[in-house]
């Protein structure tokens, strides 16, 4: 064999393929045999068993026991972890899981499900019952077990976790029924928190997330991510510190935290009625603060007995002579009250009493009358015009009364009767003046439009408003009579009546048409009568503080909405309906009796106007039209007349007596008023002025050198616009 | 080289094929990953997978160049040397060689394809090809039997006529 | 033919009868069946020449362009046929990685550098140096060039990954089915045996 070194490669070969047996060999732990009610995902030659994230084997055999109850999964165990093959061990399936707490990055998720392994030692065993879910630590670490007992808890799940003051401190390491209507739940309590827990612990509900309501918004509150899937259990102590508790106690579960605050002696109360009280939920608040809950609602007894209990810290308040009224949300025709209950549910109001601490009261509903009183009055008119008993009575926009009772009086007209909250009787005054407030009140003036509603149940009944004009009068006492006017204009109106006579009434309505100064309302028509000459005499009162008006030399003049080709003017008049404007005179003396003028133009009632007369064959310029000069107005037209042949038209220009020195025998007047229209074949054309001066106006020019002043009643000419 | 060392070096290297053809078979050749699923493939254990996938032709063309050739070529060579120094089927023997020298590289297909998976292989969790040992030995098998028939000349068949 | 010429087989020494070969026709040893003389094919060496060329070219393309591109899920890898070689040696697998990467790569290309050295040699009546260790080069390194191999395993490898994920062909797939055209083609028309028959 001069070739043996030839053999070397067989050698070597054998070296290899048996290295590589016994190292596969060697690597190789016992069989193990693990029995799982069910092993979703695991198959033989694929899935791993991992102990501390090694994998420590693999499945080699997946089988079903014979009556199909069980899955044995058989294991291959590692060399090195043949230690795992002992009876103190313990084997789950364990699912890849998107938790917020530790997110599983994808190789995990896509790698399947495994089989972990954790164990306690003991003695050598081969055949294993699965947990069927993960326990949720190494059992080396020490942990304290309490139990939690409560009537319902949904969400509390395996793996909820338990938390202190916002620190997680254990989780909830089961769920089952305690008794027939209990649950109860056993929390763990990691070691290092075990002084957390106290004797005096309350334990609540943390829910998933926490949807509260009230006056400012909604607010949602998420305790933390993971509570966000589950919930969690918090606990802490609200009356004293306490003694650290030893495991295995059992503390109650609260629903909320709320619930768990409220450590107070039972405080019980009785309502006539129970509604709108919910176990557990209904609050009692303490000047708008959360001071307890309602623990229970027995209303065997034919009325509601509800048992409250308070915050410890507000426990001493439930005293004799407190008030404890039930606010519930009432919405009528007046409006909405207690509307916070709406979003917060009813509530018990606590007014703490003066006396000592008990633990029984009468409770009392929000819509009970307030005993504080009120003064009646009698109301009294012809015309009640919607008015019915439940009116409300306004004093400057303040709801101060209502009317009760309604009744014809011996003369015909209706009679009311009113109470008035004693609160509010001292601005009655025996000349208070009342009135109707119309069901839907408007009041339109130039430039506004104001709609005024007063409360829901004033847009359908009406009301009643009450002012003191003038000097406030002596207090009315009880049983007082008023009259009710139609409108608070007429109301208003106290003078003594102005009469005016009119060519042309058209329009003028008692009782709506009112009388204005520079603007404002001062009076009110109160009679329109057609007088036998011809004329109509018109009734009208003022307003206290209006008296001026009266002087002689007081014009008044309708004014009423004028359409024409030039355009409209007194525009406001179509929405406020005609008016009478009022100029007050110069004269010292006060008078009754008026003679009116027919022209609207405002400006036409001065009486210290400078008059000259303008004539023209024929011109568009009308009453109002004023009088330009250099684009500055100084005068207007007042009236516009034929001449007395019929052959020009006669303008009366009022010219302010400031300028009058420009009115020179020279001067000369044109008529500046704009086309009306130009209406081209593509194009329309409206000149400035016709919009801005409907009435036309009227330009005037001196020449340089300057003539003689005019006396007052001129004549000019009026010429054609160049 | 003598002749006589290259006829011990063929059988020696034959010898050594029969060795390592069993592990070579036995042992995984690569573990594919592909979403998760784990899949240890032995050479046969491809084999089977592209069948149960309905690819029966490629199978089969697998399964002959990974298995049956090699199988046959160590044989067939076993049966050349054992009948070394005798004349008996000494034509076949000739004609066998030659056959053995142009087929036996089709095994090369199995290591082929384990280096192109490998390659795609890289998609980390989403699919990952490794080689396992038995990818060795396979490697081995193929280079012991081809360098057993490239030793083994055809005119040794011839010697003793 | 004027005289009977005698050759004996190269391998089993068997004396037999030199004859007129007609086109594809070869000598075969009548004892071992051995080829004994194939038909000369010296005039089919510009063509080797040119195949050997075109291989050449071609072993550069394969190497250079991606072969298939594996999708899963998204992601996805394209593999040349170094790719191959480098996952094995990333893997711990040199042993294997070395014999794909000579077999797949460098046995074809000196396979198809030699056998171009050659067949231009010869065709200029074997004047360049080096001609006969070309030669030697080309036989010994024309069973380890393993490129038809390596095309079906390509094309395996498309099928078992087709089952896995989505798998597109890229262009070096059609460079390497080429080359494995081209090296078969090589192998029928450059004849690299020493078939000289020697004489008595």
């Amino acid at each position: 064999m001069r070739y043996i070194w030839a053999w070397i490669f067989p050698i070597l070969a054998l070296a290899a393929a048996g290295w590589l047996l016994w190292s596969k060999w060697s690597s190789e732990g016992p069989e193990i045999v693990i029995a799982f009610d069910s092993a979703p995902g695991v198959s033989a030659g694929k899935t791993p068993l991992l102990y501390r994230g090694v994998k420590a084997g693999e499945v080699t055999r997946v089988a079903l026991e014979p009556d199909l109850s069980r899955v044995r999964v058989t294991v291959r165990l590692a060399a090195f972890a043949t230690d795992l093959a002992r009876s103190g061990s313990q084997f789950w399936v364990e699912q890849p899981t998107i938790s917020l707490e530790g997110a599983v990055g994808i190789e995990a998720l896509i790698q399947g499900n495994w089989i972990e392994a954790r164990t306690m030692g003991g003695d050598p065993a081969f055949a294993f019952e699965g947990l069927s879910e993960q326990p949720l630590r190494p059992l080396e670490e020490p942990v304290l077990n309490f139990s939690l007992v409560a009537s319902d808890a949904p969400f509390l799940e395996h793996g909820t976790p338990v938390v202190h003051r916002g620190v997680r401190v254990g989780f909830v390491e089961s769920k089952t029924l305690a008794d027939e209507n209990r649950v109860r739940l056993s929390i763990a309590i990691d070691k290092g928190h075990s002084e957390a827990v106290r004797t005096t612990s309350r334990f609540w509900i943390v829910p998933a997330a926490d949807l509260k309501l009230s006056a400012r918004g909604a607010d949602i509150s998420i305790p933390g991510l993971q509570a966000l899937l589950n919930g969690a259990v918090a606990f802490d102590q609200f009356t004293g510190h306490g003694d650290p508790a030893a495991g295995g106690r059992e503390f109650p579960l609260f629903p909320t935290h709320t619930a768990a605050r409220a450590t107070g002696e039972p405080v019980s109360i009785t309502f006539p009625t129970a509604h709108g009280i919910d176990a557990g939920h209904t609050l009692v608040n303490v000047l708008g603060q959360t001071a307890g809950l309602v623990e229970s609602v027995d209303v065997t007894s034919g009325r509601a007995e509800v048992a409250i209990r308070l915050f410890p810290e507000f426990d001493g308040l439930a005293t004799a002579g407190a008030q404890f009224t039930l606010i519930r949300a009432a919405i009528s025709l007046d409006g909405v009250s207690g509307l916070e209950t709406l979003l917060g549910g009813p509530f018990i109001d606590l007014r703490p009493g003066p006396g000592e601490p008990t633990r029984a009261f009468v409770g009392r509903m929000s819509d009970d009358p307030v005993p504080d009183g009120v003064i009646t009055i009698t109301l009294r008119t012809l015309d009640a015009g919607g008015l019915v008993a439940g009116s409300p009575i306004f004093h400057r926009g303040l709801w101060v009364g209502t009317i009760k009772e309604q009744s014809l009086a011996a003369d015909g007209s209706a009679q009311f009767t009113a109470e008035i909250d004693r609160a509010y009787a001292g601005v009655v005054r025996a000349n208070s003046r009342f009135w109707r407030i119309a069901p839907l009140a408007a009041m339109v003036g130039p430039g506004t439009l104001d709609l005024r509603l007063r409360g829901l149940r004033t847009l359908i009944n009406g009301a009643v408003a009450f002012e003191t004009f003038g000097e406030p009068g002596t207090e009315a006492g009880a049983d007082s009579v008023f009259e009710v006017f139609a409108s608070e204009a007429l109301a208003a109106a106290t003078s003594t009546p102005l009469r005016i006579s009119f060519r042309n009434g058209q329009g003028l309505v008692a009782g709506l048409s009112e009388l204005r100064y520079l603007g404002l309302p001062v009076g009110i028509v109160t009679a329109v009568t057609p007088r036998s000459d011809g004329e109509v005499e018109v009734s009208a009162r003022l307003r206290p503080g209006y008296g001026f008006l009266r002087t002689s030399g007081s014009q008044f003049a309708v004014v009423r909405p004028q359409i024409s080709l030039q355009g409209v003017s007194s525009l406001e008049t179509m929405l406020s309906g005609i008016y009478i404007e009022c100029v007050p005179g110069s004269g010292g003396d006060f008078r009754d009796s008026f003679r009116g003028r027919e022209t609207g133009a405002p400006e036409a009632l001065a009486q210290d106007r400078f008059r000259i007369f303008l004539t023209s064959p024929m011109t568009r310029v009308t009453p109002g039209a004023p009088v330009l000069f250099r684009d500055f107005q100084i005068g207007a037209v007042l009236s516009k007349e034929l001449s007395k042949d019929g052959a020009t038209q006669r303008l009366e220009v009022g010219i302010e007596p400031r300028y009058r020195s420009f009115i020179r025998t020279n001067s000369v007047f044109l008529d500046a008023s704009g086309t009306v229209a130009k209406i081209g074949p593509f194009r329309i054309e409206l000149p400035k002025e016709s919009i801005v001066d409907p009435a036309g106006r009227i330009a005037l020019q001196n020449p340089e050198k300057a003539g003689e002043p005019v006396r007052e009643g001129h004549e000019f000419e009026l010429r054609p616009k160049r | 080289m003598t002749d006589h060392l290259r006829l011990e070096l063929a059988r020696s290297l034959v010898v050594t094929g029969f060795v390592l053809y069993i592990p070579a078979n036995v042992f995984p050749v690569m573990t594919m990953t592909v979403t998760g699923d784990v899949e240890p493939l032995t050479v046969l254990g491809g084999v089977k997978e592209l069948y149960d996938s309905g690819l029966a032709p490629i199978a089969a063309v697998v399964f002959v160049a990974s298995i049956l050739i090699p199988l046959l070529k160590l044989a067939s060579l076993a049966w050349i040397l054992l009948l070394d120094g005798t004349d008996r089927w000494a034509r076949q023997r000739t004609v066998l060689l030659r056959v053995l020298h142009q087929i036996g590289t089709w095994s090369m297909i199995d290591i082929f394809l384990l280096a192109v998976l490998a390659a795609v292989g890289q998609l980390g969790a989403l699919a990952s090809v490794r080689a396992e040992p038995g990818a060795i030995f396979f490697a081995a098998v193929l280079l012991s039997t081809l360098f057993a028939a490239e030793f083994y000349r055809p005119k040794y068949i011839w010697r003793t006529v | 033919m004027a005289e009977d010429r005698w050759l004996s087989c190269r391998v089993c020494n068997a004396p037999l009868l030199d004859r007129e070969l007609r086109d594809r026709q070869e000598l075969r040893c009548g004892r071992c069946g051995s080829s004994v003389r194939r038909p000369d094919r010296s005039h089919l060496l510009h063509a080797a020449w040119a195949v050997a060329t075109t291989g050449l070219v071609l072993c550069v393309l394969a190497n250079v362009y991606p072969i298939l591109t594996f999708e899963v899920a998204g992601d996805q890898q394209s593999t040349r046929i170094i790719s191959g070689v480098r996952a094995l040696v990333a893997q711990g697998f040199w042993p294997v990685a070395a014999l794909v990467f000579f077999c797949a790569v460098l046995a074809p290309v000196l396979h198809f550098a030699s056998a171009w050295y050659l067949a231009g040699s010869m065709s200029r009546g074997g004047k360049w140096p080096m001609t006969r260790l070309a030669q030697t080069m080309a036989l010994h390194l024309g069973p380890w060039s393993l490129i038809p191999v390596f095309a079906v395993a390509c094309v395996v490898a498309v099928v078992k990954l087709d089952m896995l994920g989505h798998v597109t062909w890229n262009l070096g797939m059609l460079w390497v089915g080429l080359l494995a055209v081209c090296s078969f083609a090589l192998s029928r028309i450059l004849d690299l045996e020493e078939t000289e028959p020697h004489h008595d």
